[in-house]
Protein backbone atom coordinates (compact mmCIF):
# COMPACT_ATOMS: atom_id res chain seq x y z
CA UNK A 1 0.00 0.00 0.00
CA UNK A 2 1.75 3.47 -0.87
CA UNK A 3 0.72 6.67 -0.34
CA UNK A 4 -1.50 7.72 -2.60
CA UNK A 5 -0.24 10.29 -5.82
CA UNK A 6 -2.79 12.73 -7.75
CA UNK A 7 -5.28 10.87 -9.72
CA UNK A 8 -3.60 13.30 -12.85
CA UNK A 9 -0.85 10.90 -12.77
CA UNK A 10 -2.51 7.66 -12.28
CA UNK A 11 -3.99 8.15 -15.92
CA UNK A 12 -1.10 9.31 -17.46
CA UNK A 13 0.83 6.87 -16.09
CA UNK A 14 0.30 4.43 -19.46
CA UNK A 15 1.65 6.56 -21.50
CA UNK A 16 5.42 6.44 -19.60
CA UNK A 17 7.88 5.65 -21.81
CA UNK A 18 11.13 4.42 -19.45
CA UNK A 19 14.31 4.85 -19.82
CA UNK A 20 17.39 3.71 -17.31
CA UNK A 21 17.31 6.23 -14.69
CA UNK A 22 14.52 8.20 -15.72
CA UNK A 23 10.96 8.55 -16.94
CA UNK A 24 8.82 10.92 -19.06
CA UNK A 25 5.75 11.80 -20.00
CA UNK A 26 5.87 13.69 -23.77
CA UNK A 27 3.16 16.65 -23.29
CA UNK A 28 2.28 19.15 -25.86
CA UNK A 29 4.45 22.15 -26.41
CA UNK A 30 3.49 25.57 -24.82
CA UNK A 31 5.30 28.60 -24.65
CA UNK A 32 4.35 28.97 -20.78
CA UNK A 33 4.60 25.23 -19.54
CA UNK A 34 6.84 22.49 -19.64
CA UNK A 35 7.82 21.28 -23.12
CA UNK A 36 9.42 18.08 -21.26
CA UNK A 37 9.40 17.33 -18.33
CA UNK A 38 11.95 14.95 -16.87
CA UNK A 39 13.73 13.53 -13.91
CA UNK A 40 17.32 12.39 -13.81
CA UNK A 41 18.93 11.16 -11.09
CA UNK A 42 20.30 7.96 -9.23
CA UNK A 43 17.84 5.41 -9.40
CA UNK A 44 19.38 3.94 -5.82
CA UNK A 45 20.11 5.30 -2.85
CA UNK A 46 21.46 4.94 0.95
CA UNK A 47 19.53 4.63 3.65
CA UNK A 48 20.22 8.92 5.17
CA UNK A 49 22.02 9.34 2.24
CA UNK A 50 20.38 12.59 0.03
CA UNK A 51 20.55 11.91 -3.69
CA UNK A 52 20.33 14.85 -6.31
CA UNK A 53 17.26 14.82 -9.09
CA UNK A 54 17.49 16.97 -11.28
CA UNK A 55 13.76 17.99 -13.35
CA UNK A 56 14.43 19.45 -16.64
CA UNK A 57 12.21 19.99 -19.50
CA UNK A 58 11.11 23.40 -17.78
CA UNK A 59 9.95 26.65 -19.68
CA UNK A 60 12.86 28.48 -21.11
CA UNK A 61 14.72 31.40 -19.70
CA UNK A 62 13.47 34.27 -20.61
CA UNK A 63 16.57 37.17 -20.91
CA UNK A 64 13.77 39.77 -21.64
CA UNK A 65 11.44 39.63 -18.63
CA UNK A 66 12.21 39.76 -14.74
CA UNK A 67 13.14 36.47 -12.78
CA UNK A 68 9.98 37.16 -10.42
CA UNK A 69 8.03 37.56 -14.07
CA UNK A 70 8.90 34.26 -15.91
CA UNK A 71 9.24 31.96 -12.85
CA UNK A 72 5.73 32.18 -11.90
CA UNK A 73 5.30 28.92 -13.52
CA UNK A 74 6.53 27.31 -9.93
CA UNK A 75 3.35 27.50 -8.50
CA UNK A 76 2.27 25.85 -11.15
CA UNK A 77 4.17 22.67 -9.93
CA UNK A 78 3.43 19.75 -7.17
CA UNK A 79 5.54 17.19 -5.67
CA UNK A 80 4.75 14.17 -3.64
CA UNK A 81 6.98 10.97 -2.64
CA UNK A 82 5.13 7.93 -1.99
CA UNK A 83 6.51 6.02 0.77
CA UNK A 84 7.06 2.27 2.17
CA UNK A 85 4.39 1.99 4.65
CA UNK A 86 6.12 1.70 7.59
CA UNK A 87 8.41 4.48 6.54
CA UNK A 88 8.41 7.98 7.84
CA UNK A 89 7.74 10.81 5.26
CA UNK A 90 10.82 11.37 2.69
CA UNK A 91 12.38 14.56 3.23
CA UNK A 92 12.72 16.08 -0.79
CA UNK A 93 14.36 19.72 -0.52
CA UNK A 94 13.96 21.45 -3.85
CA UNK A 95 15.99 24.30 -5.16
CA UNK A 96 15.28 26.30 -8.45
CA UNK A 97 18.67 26.76 -10.97
CA UNK A 98 19.24 28.77 -13.43
CA UNK A 99 21.50 27.10 -15.84
CA UNK A 100 23.35 29.22 -19.13
CA UNK A 101 24.59 27.91 -22.42
CA UNK A 102 22.02 26.31 -23.13
CA UNK A 103 19.98 29.39 -20.99
CA UNK A 104 17.57 26.77 -19.28
CA UNK A 105 15.63 26.18 -15.64
CA UNK A 106 16.52 23.63 -14.24
CA UNK A 107 14.69 21.90 -10.74
CA UNK A 108 17.15 20.22 -8.19
CA UNK A 109 15.61 17.95 -5.98
CA UNK A 110 17.19 16.29 -2.92
CA UNK A 111 15.78 13.56 -1.37
CA UNK A 112 16.86 11.75 2.12
CA UNK A 113 14.89 8.56 2.90
CA UNK A 114 15.32 6.74 6.63
CA UNK A 115 13.79 3.54 5.76
CA UNK A 116 14.53 1.51 3.06
CA UNK A 117 12.29 0.45 -0.12
CA UNK A 118 10.62 1.91 -3.13
CA UNK A 119 9.76 5.29 -3.40
CA UNK A 120 8.60 7.41 -6.40
CA UNK A 121 8.64 10.58 -6.62
CA UNK A 122 6.18 13.15 -8.68
CA UNK A 123 6.68 15.90 -10.15
CA UNK A 124 3.21 17.24 -11.80
CA UNK A 125 2.55 20.48 -13.94
CA UNK A 126 -1.16 20.36 -12.93
CA UNK A 127 -2.29 23.06 -15.39
CA UNK A 128 -3.43 22.58 -18.97
CA UNK A 129 -1.37 21.79 -21.09
CA UNK A 130 -0.45 19.17 -18.16
CA UNK A 131 2.93 17.50 -17.34
CA UNK A 132 3.62 15.00 -15.80
CA UNK A 133 7.16 13.35 -14.24
CA UNK A 134 8.03 10.45 -12.26
CA UNK A 135 11.23 8.92 -10.52
CA UNK A 136 11.61 5.74 -8.68
CA UNK A 137 14.12 5.53 -6.48
CA UNK A 138 15.17 2.27 -4.14
CA UNK A 139 16.80 2.96 -1.06
CA UNK A 140 18.72 0.67 0.92
CA UNK A 141 19.03 -3.14 0.41
CA UNK A 142 19.27 -3.90 4.17
CA UNK A 143 18.60 -0.83 6.86
CA UNK A 144 21.69 0.66 8.51
CA UNK A 145 21.04 0.49 12.49
CA UNK A 146 21.77 3.55 14.20
CA UNK A 147 24.85 3.57 15.68
CA UNK A 148 25.17 1.67 19.11
CA UNK A 149 26.68 4.50 21.90
CA UNK A 150 29.63 2.23 23.24
CA UNK A 151 28.89 0.08 26.23
CA UNK A 152 29.49 1.91 30.06
CA UNK A 153 32.31 -0.60 31.31
CA UNK A 154 31.72 -1.89 34.34
CA UNK A 155 32.99 -0.04 37.45
CA UNK A 156 33.89 -0.56 40.69
CA UNK A 157 33.77 3.08 42.21
CA UNK A 158 33.38 6.76 41.01
CA UNK A 159 33.87 9.96 41.19
CA UNK A 160 32.77 13.91 40.25
CA UNK A 161 35.38 15.51 38.69
CA UNK A 162 35.10 19.26 39.05
CA UNK A 163 36.80 22.81 39.20
CA UNK A 164 35.45 25.41 42.07
CA UNK A 165 35.43 28.59 39.91
CA UNK A 166 33.83 26.98 37.31
CA UNK A 167 30.80 25.17 39.29
CA UNK A 168 27.47 26.86 38.79
CA UNK A 169 24.87 27.62 41.23
CA UNK A 170 22.67 24.82 39.34
CA UNK A 171 25.57 22.24 40.06
CA UNK A 172 26.20 23.09 43.34
CA UNK A 173 22.56 22.47 43.98
CA UNK A 174 22.92 18.95 41.80
CA UNK A 175 25.98 18.01 44.25
CA UNK A 176 23.23 18.74 47.24
CA UNK A 177 21.16 16.70 45.53
CA UNK A 178 22.95 13.95 45.00
CA UNK A 179 24.49 13.78 48.45
CA UNK A 180 20.50 13.45 49.93
CA UNK A 181 19.83 10.54 47.35
CA UNK A 182 18.85 6.93 49.54
CA UNK A 183 20.46 5.15 46.46
CA UNK A 184 23.83 7.19 46.27
CA UNK A 185 23.84 7.25 50.00
CA UNK A 186 24.75 3.56 50.01
CA UNK A 187 27.85 4.12 47.39
CA UNK A 188 31.23 5.38 48.03
CA UNK A 189 30.55 8.30 45.18
CA UNK A 190 33.42 11.21 46.42
CA UNK A 191 33.02 14.84 45.09
CA UNK A 192 36.47 16.58 44.04
CA UNK A 193 37.82 19.56 42.89
CA UNK A 194 40.85 19.05 39.96
CA UNK A 195 43.14 20.41 42.79
CA UNK A 196 42.39 18.21 45.50
CA UNK A 197 45.69 17.67 47.42
CA UNK A 198 46.07 14.95 50.29
CA UNK A 199 48.34 15.26 53.60
CA UNK A 200 51.23 16.76 52.90
CA UNK A 201 50.68 18.39 50.40
CA UNK A 202 50.64 15.11 47.90
CA UNK A 203 48.54 14.59 44.55
CA UNK A 204 45.23 12.74 44.89
CA UNK A 205 46.59 9.89 42.08
CA UNK A 206 43.02 9.47 40.86
CA UNK A 207 42.29 12.84 40.17
CA UNK A 208 45.23 13.06 38.28
CA UNK A 209 44.44 9.97 36.22
CA UNK A 210 40.84 11.18 35.67
CA UNK A 211 42.54 14.39 34.30
CA UNK A 212 44.39 12.80 32.21
CA UNK A 213 41.70 10.38 30.65
CA UNK A 214 39.88 13.27 30.21
CA UNK A 215 41.44 14.67 27.28
CA UNK A 216 40.53 18.48 28.40
CA UNK A 217 37.15 17.92 28.63
CA UNK A 218 35.12 20.57 30.42
CA UNK A 219 34.22 19.99 34.05
CA UNK A 220 32.24 18.28 36.07
CA UNK A 221 33.02 15.06 35.26
CA UNK A 222 31.92 11.85 36.33
CA UNK A 223 34.56 9.35 36.44
CA UNK A 224 34.24 5.54 36.87
CA UNK A 225 37.08 3.40 37.94
CA UNK A 226 37.25 -0.17 37.58
CA UNK A 227 38.52 -2.75 39.99
CA UNK A 228 41.93 -2.13 38.98
CA UNK A 229 41.91 1.59 39.99
CA UNK A 230 42.27 2.28 36.48
CA UNK A 231 40.11 5.07 34.96
CA UNK A 232 36.82 3.22 32.83
CA UNK A 233 35.20 5.81 31.53
CA UNK A 234 34.76 9.48 31.78
CA UNK A 235 31.45 11.23 30.48
CA UNK A 236 29.96 14.46 31.08
CA UNK A 237 28.14 15.18 34.76
CA UNK A 238 24.09 14.59 33.74
CA UNK A 239 21.82 17.68 34.49
CA UNK A 240 19.85 15.40 37.08
CA UNK A 241 20.24 12.89 40.25
CA UNK A 242 18.09 10.01 38.26
CA UNK A 243 20.91 10.46 35.42
CA UNK A 244 23.45 9.98 37.58
CA UNK A 245 22.16 6.78 38.77
CA UNK A 246 20.99 5.58 35.45
CA UNK A 247 24.66 5.67 34.40
CA UNK A 248 25.99 4.24 37.54
CA UNK A 249 23.43 1.62 37.57
CA UNK A 250 24.83 0.96 34.27
CA UNK A 251 28.02 0.66 35.33
CA UNK A 252 27.31 -2.14 37.54
CA UNK A 253 27.62 0.45 40.46
CA UNK B 1 3.31 39.34 43.87
CA UNK B 2 7.32 38.68 44.69
CA UNK B 3 8.18 35.73 45.69
CA UNK B 4 8.92 34.95 49.43
CA UNK B 5 11.23 31.80 50.64
CA UNK B 6 9.03 29.32 52.46
CA UNK B 7 10.82 29.76 55.45
CA UNK B 8 8.97 33.08 56.31
CA UNK B 9 5.83 30.71 56.67
CA UNK B 10 6.81 29.28 59.64
CA UNK B 11 9.70 30.88 60.92
CA UNK B 12 9.75 33.27 64.22
CA UNK B 13 11.13 36.98 63.48
CA UNK B 14 12.86 36.24 67.03
CA UNK B 15 15.83 34.73 64.61
CA UNK B 16 15.89 37.58 63.05
CA UNK B 17 19.15 39.67 63.04
CA UNK B 18 19.63 38.13 66.72
CA UNK B 19 21.16 41.23 68.95
CA UNK B 20 23.79 38.06 70.03
CA UNK B 21 25.85 40.23 72.71
CA UNK B 22 22.10 41.21 73.98
CA UNK B 23 20.69 37.98 73.90
CA UNK B 24 23.38 35.11 74.96
CA UNK B 25 21.38 32.44 76.01
CA UNK B 26 22.48 31.18 80.19
CA UNK B 27 25.47 29.36 79.79
CA UNK B 28 26.62 30.11 76.29
CA UNK B 29 29.30 32.58 75.25
CA UNK B 30 29.99 34.72 72.14
CA UNK B 31 34.10 34.93 71.30
CA UNK B 32 34.62 36.60 68.13
CA UNK B 33 37.18 39.61 68.33
CA UNK B 34 36.75 41.94 65.08
CA UNK B 35 39.55 41.55 62.36
CA UNK B 36 42.99 44.14 62.50
CA UNK B 37 45.84 44.37 60.32
CA UNK B 38 47.61 41.14 61.82
CA UNK B 39 44.60 38.76 61.21
CA UNK B 40 44.98 36.02 58.40
CA UNK B 41 43.33 36.60 54.93
CA UNK B 42 42.75 34.66 52.21
CA UNK B 43 42.69 35.62 48.29
CA UNK B 44 39.89 37.96 47.30
CA UNK B 45 37.18 35.74 46.47
CA UNK B 46 35.62 38.79 44.21
CA UNK B 47 38.97 38.56 41.77
CA UNK B 48 38.43 34.74 41.49
CA UNK B 49 34.57 34.14 41.33
CA UNK B 50 31.94 36.24 38.79
CA UNK B 51 29.64 37.77 40.76
CA UNK B 52 26.26 37.24 40.63
CA UNK B 53 23.56 39.86 40.34
CA UNK B 54 20.55 40.34 42.77
CA UNK B 55 18.12 39.36 39.98
CA UNK B 56 20.38 36.36 39.26
CA UNK B 57 20.30 35.45 43.40
CA UNK B 58 17.16 35.61 43.54
CA UNK B 59 16.23 33.15 41.13
CA UNK B 60 18.59 30.75 42.75
CA UNK B 61 16.87 31.34 45.91
CA UNK B 62 13.53 30.17 44.05
CA UNK B 63 15.76 26.91 42.63
CA UNK B 64 17.31 26.46 45.84
CA UNK B 65 14.05 26.58 47.30
CA UNK B 66 12.10 24.17 45.06
CA UNK B 67 15.41 21.47 45.75
CA UNK B 68 14.35 22.10 49.90
CA UNK B 69 17.70 23.75 50.71
CA UNK B 70 21.55 24.56 50.05
CA UNK B 71 24.53 23.78 52.23
CA UNK B 72 21.77 23.63 55.18
CA UNK B 73 21.35 20.04 53.43
CA UNK B 74 24.80 19.37 54.10
CA UNK B 75 24.95 19.65 57.62
CA UNK B 76 25.44 16.24 59.79
CA UNK B 77 26.42 17.92 63.10
CA UNK B 78 25.44 20.69 65.75
CA UNK B 79 27.89 22.28 67.96
CA UNK B 80 27.21 23.60 71.84
CA UNK B 81 30.11 25.43 73.12
CA UNK B 82 29.21 25.16 76.16
CA UNK B 83 30.16 28.63 78.02
CA UNK B 84 33.77 28.88 75.98
CA UNK B 85 34.53 31.76 73.83
CA UNK B 86 34.93 29.13 70.41
CA UNK B 87 32.00 30.49 68.01
CA UNK B 88 34.54 31.12 65.41
CA UNK B 89 36.11 27.61 66.07
CA UNK B 90 32.85 26.01 66.04
CA UNK B 91 31.56 27.66 63.06
CA UNK B 92 35.19 26.56 61.56
CA UNK B 93 34.50 23.25 62.41
CA UNK B 94 31.10 23.33 60.89
CA UNK B 95 32.47 24.49 58.11
CA UNK B 96 34.88 21.71 57.15
CA UNK B 97 31.86 18.96 58.37
CA UNK B 98 29.91 20.87 55.51
CA UNK B 99 32.89 20.64 52.86
CA UNK B 100 33.63 17.14 53.83
CA UNK B 101 29.98 16.28 53.35
CA UNK B 102 30.28 17.31 49.76
CA UNK B 103 33.04 15.33 48.81
CA UNK B 104 33.00 11.81 50.77
CA UNK B 105 28.68 12.13 51.70
CA UNK B 106 27.05 13.07 54.83
CA UNK B 107 27.60 9.28 56.35
CA UNK B 108 31.22 10.16 55.80
CA UNK B 109 31.87 13.37 58.31
CA UNK B 110 34.35 13.01 60.36
CA UNK B 111 33.48 15.91 62.92
CA UNK B 112 35.81 18.08 63.92
CA UNK B 113 36.86 19.48 67.54
CA UNK B 114 36.73 22.86 68.41
CA UNK B 115 38.54 23.13 71.00
CA UNK B 116 41.63 21.71 69.25
CA UNK B 117 41.75 24.70 66.95
CA UNK B 118 40.79 27.31 69.39
CA UNK B 119 43.72 26.59 71.74
CA UNK B 120 46.23 27.51 68.96
CA UNK B 121 44.82 31.18 68.20
CA UNK B 122 43.23 32.04 71.62
CA UNK B 123 44.96 32.06 74.80
CA UNK B 124 42.20 31.16 77.38
CA UNK B 125 38.85 29.92 77.29
CA UNK B 126 36.70 33.01 76.85
CA UNK B 127 39.29 35.56 75.12
CA UNK B 128 38.05 34.76 71.76
CA UNK B 129 39.71 35.05 68.05
CA UNK B 130 39.25 35.81 65.17
CA UNK B 131 37.52 34.43 62.10
CA UNK B 132 40.34 34.90 59.50
CA UNK B 133 43.02 33.30 62.09
CA UNK B 134 40.81 30.46 62.52
CA UNK B 135 41.09 29.84 58.96
CA UNK B 136 44.68 30.13 58.85
CA UNK B 137 44.73 27.69 61.49
CA UNK B 138 42.41 25.14 59.46
CA UNK B 139 44.59 25.65 56.33
CA UNK B 140 47.88 25.76 57.86
CA UNK B 141 47.47 22.45 60.69
CA UNK B 142 44.25 21.29 60.49
CA UNK B 143 42.27 20.15 63.24
CA UNK B 144 41.68 16.85 65.45
CA UNK B 145 38.38 14.58 65.28
CA UNK B 146 35.98 14.17 67.81
CA UNK B 147 36.33 10.77 69.25
CA UNK B 148 33.68 8.58 68.28
CA UNK B 149 33.22 5.31 67.00
CA UNK B 150 31.60 6.38 63.62
CA UNK B 151 34.87 8.36 63.30
CA UNK B 152 36.75 5.36 64.17
CA UNK B 153 34.98 3.31 61.86
CA UNK B 154 35.68 5.62 58.91
CA UNK B 155 39.26 5.95 59.55
CA UNK B 156 39.67 2.47 59.42
CA UNK B 157 43.10 1.59 60.41
CA UNK B 158 44.30 5.12 60.62
CA UNK B 159 42.42 5.23 63.69
CA UNK B 160 44.71 3.20 65.95
CA UNK B 161 47.71 5.88 65.76
CA UNK B 162 45.30 8.91 65.40
CA UNK B 163 44.76 11.83 67.85
CA UNK B 164 41.14 13.11 69.34
CA UNK B 165 39.79 15.72 71.02
CA UNK B 166 36.84 16.39 72.05
CA UNK B 167 34.30 19.58 71.26
CA UNK B 168 34.50 21.75 74.52
CA UNK B 169 37.01 21.99 77.41
CA UNK B 170 39.72 24.70 77.00
CA UNK B 171 43.23 22.75 78.14
CA UNK B 172 46.06 22.68 76.42
CA UNK B 173 47.44 19.65 77.84
CA UNK B 174 45.43 17.69 75.75
CA UNK B 175 47.18 17.80 72.61
CA UNK B 176 49.66 15.07 72.87
CA UNK B 177 53.07 14.37 70.51
CA UNK B 178 52.67 13.74 67.24
CA UNK B 179 49.04 15.33 66.97
CA UNK B 180 49.53 17.56 64.43
CA UNK B 181 50.35 14.57 62.30
CA UNK B 182 46.69 13.46 62.86
CA UNK B 183 45.84 17.45 62.31
CA UNK B 184 46.97 16.84 58.50
CA UNK B 185 44.73 15.31 57.56
CA UNK B 186 42.05 17.93 58.66
CA UNK B 187 42.93 20.62 56.62
CA UNK B 188 40.79 23.16 54.81
CA UNK B 189 42.35 23.74 51.32
CA UNK B 190 40.70 26.33 48.76
CA UNK B 191 39.37 28.99 50.62
CA UNK B 192 38.68 33.10 49.49
CA UNK B 193 38.27 36.14 51.09
CA UNK B 194 35.12 37.71 51.04
CA UNK B 195 34.77 41.81 50.86
CA UNK B 196 31.28 42.37 49.52
CA UNK B 197 27.75 41.70 49.76
CA UNK B 198 27.47 39.91 46.05
CA UNK B 199 30.91 38.37 46.71
CA UNK B 200 29.01 37.38 49.87
CA UNK B 201 25.91 35.98 48.54
CA UNK B 202 27.54 34.46 45.55
CA UNK B 203 29.74 32.33 46.99
CA UNK B 204 26.55 30.68 48.54
CA UNK B 205 25.11 30.67 45.42
CA UNK B 206 28.18 28.51 44.31
CA UNK B 207 28.02 26.44 47.49
CA UNK B 208 30.73 27.25 49.64
CA UNK B 209 29.96 28.17 53.22
CA UNK B 210 30.58 31.17 54.38
CA UNK B 211 32.17 32.09 57.70
CA UNK B 212 31.73 35.09 59.44
CA UNK B 213 31.01 37.03 62.54
CA UNK B 214 29.27 40.00 63.71
CA UNK B 215 27.52 41.44 67.31
CA UNK B 216 30.92 39.51 68.65
CA UNK B 217 29.33 36.23 68.06
CA UNK B 218 30.50 34.39 64.51
CA UNK B 219 28.21 32.02 62.54
CA UNK B 220 28.45 29.83 59.56
CA UNK B 221 26.47 31.68 56.33
CA UNK B 222 24.81 28.10 54.94
CA UNK B 223 21.44 28.80 52.72
CA UNK B 224 20.24 31.99 51.25
CA UNK B 225 16.43 33.04 51.94
CA UNK B 226 14.20 36.42 50.47
CA UNK B 227 11.25 38.18 51.29
CA UNK B 228 9.53 41.00 49.41
CA UNK B 229 12.59 41.90 48.07
CA UNK B 230 15.32 41.55 50.38
CA UNK B 231 18.10 38.52 50.31
CA UNK B 232 18.79 36.90 53.87
CA UNK B 233 21.12 34.58 54.64
CA UNK B 234 20.40 31.50 56.89
CA UNK B 235 23.02 30.63 59.32
CA UNK B 236 24.22 27.74 61.15
CA UNK B 237 24.99 28.83 64.83
CA UNK B 238 26.77 26.79 68.02
CA UNK B 239 24.63 27.11 70.54
CA UNK B 240 23.19 24.01 70.69
CA UNK B 241 19.20 23.61 70.42
CA UNK B 242 18.74 27.12 69.55
CA UNK B 243 16.99 29.01 66.85
CA UNK B 244 15.00 27.43 63.91
CA UNK B 245 15.19 24.18 62.45
CA UNK B 246 15.97 23.06 59.04
CA UNK B 247 16.12 18.91 57.89
CA UNK B 248 15.95 17.78 61.33
CA UNK B 249 18.64 20.26 62.78
CA UNK B 250 17.75 23.21 65.01
CA UNK B 251 20.51 26.07 65.52
CA UNK B 252 19.55 28.64 62.71
CA UNK B 253 19.28 32.00 62.12
CA UNK B 254 18.33 34.14 59.71
CA UNK B 255 20.21 37.52 58.93
CA UNK B 256 19.16 40.86 57.05
CA UNK B 257 21.75 42.81 54.75
CA UNK B 258 22.76 44.62 57.21
CA UNK B 259 23.17 42.33 60.07
CA UNK B 260 25.54 40.40 57.55
CA UNK B 261 26.89 42.93 55.89
CA UNK B 262 28.38 45.32 58.33
CA UNK B 263 29.55 42.48 60.29
CA UNK B 264 31.45 41.05 57.86
CA UNK B 265 33.03 44.24 56.84
CA UNK B 266 34.07 44.43 60.86
CA UNK B 267 34.71 40.89 62.08
CA UNK B 268 35.75 39.37 58.22
CA UNK B 269 34.10 36.69 56.41
CA UNK B 270 35.89 34.06 54.09
CA UNK B 271 34.18 31.10 52.07
CA UNK B 272 35.59 27.73 52.18
CA UNK B 273 35.66 25.36 49.14
CA UNK B 274 37.62 21.78 50.23
CA UNK B 275 39.37 19.98 52.46
CA UNK B 276 42.50 17.95 52.25
CA UNK B 277 41.69 14.57 50.92
CA UNK B 278 42.26 12.44 53.97
CA UNK B 279 44.52 8.70 53.65
CA UNK B 280 41.08 6.85 53.98
CA UNK B 281 39.31 8.76 51.40
CA UNK B 282 42.69 8.17 48.68
CA UNK B 283 41.20 4.81 47.74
Amino acid sequence: MRRPIYSVAVLLLAATIAHAGETTIRIQTADSSPADLKMIGPTTADIDKPVTIVVTGLPDVDLTKTIGDQVKWVELLRFDVSCPDDAKPAVLEKELVMSVSPWQWKLRLTLTCQVAGAYVIVCDWNEPPFGLALHRVTVGGTPIPPPVPPPVPTAARAFILYEAQQLTPVQNLLLSDLRNDQYLKQKKLQILDQNALGPKGSQVPKVQAALKASAGKPLPLLVLFDEAGSVASVVDLPDTVAAVVAVLKEAGL
Amino acid sequence: MSYTSPIFDSWSDRWLDVDFRANVPEGMSLGAVPQSDDTFRGSQFEESFPLMTDAEVKDFIEDQDQHGGNLDRLVTHRYDQNGEGTCTCNAGAAKYNILAARQFGRDRVIPQSPISIYMKIASGPNTGSAVGDCLDQQRKTGSLPIDTPEARAIMGEYASGAHFMRAVGYDRRLYKDGWETTADWFKVHEFYQIDSAAGFKTALCRGWPVHYGRSGHSILGVRLAIKSGTIYVVYLNSWGAWGEELNGIRAYGLDSPSAYGTGAQRYGAHCACSVIVPPWEMK
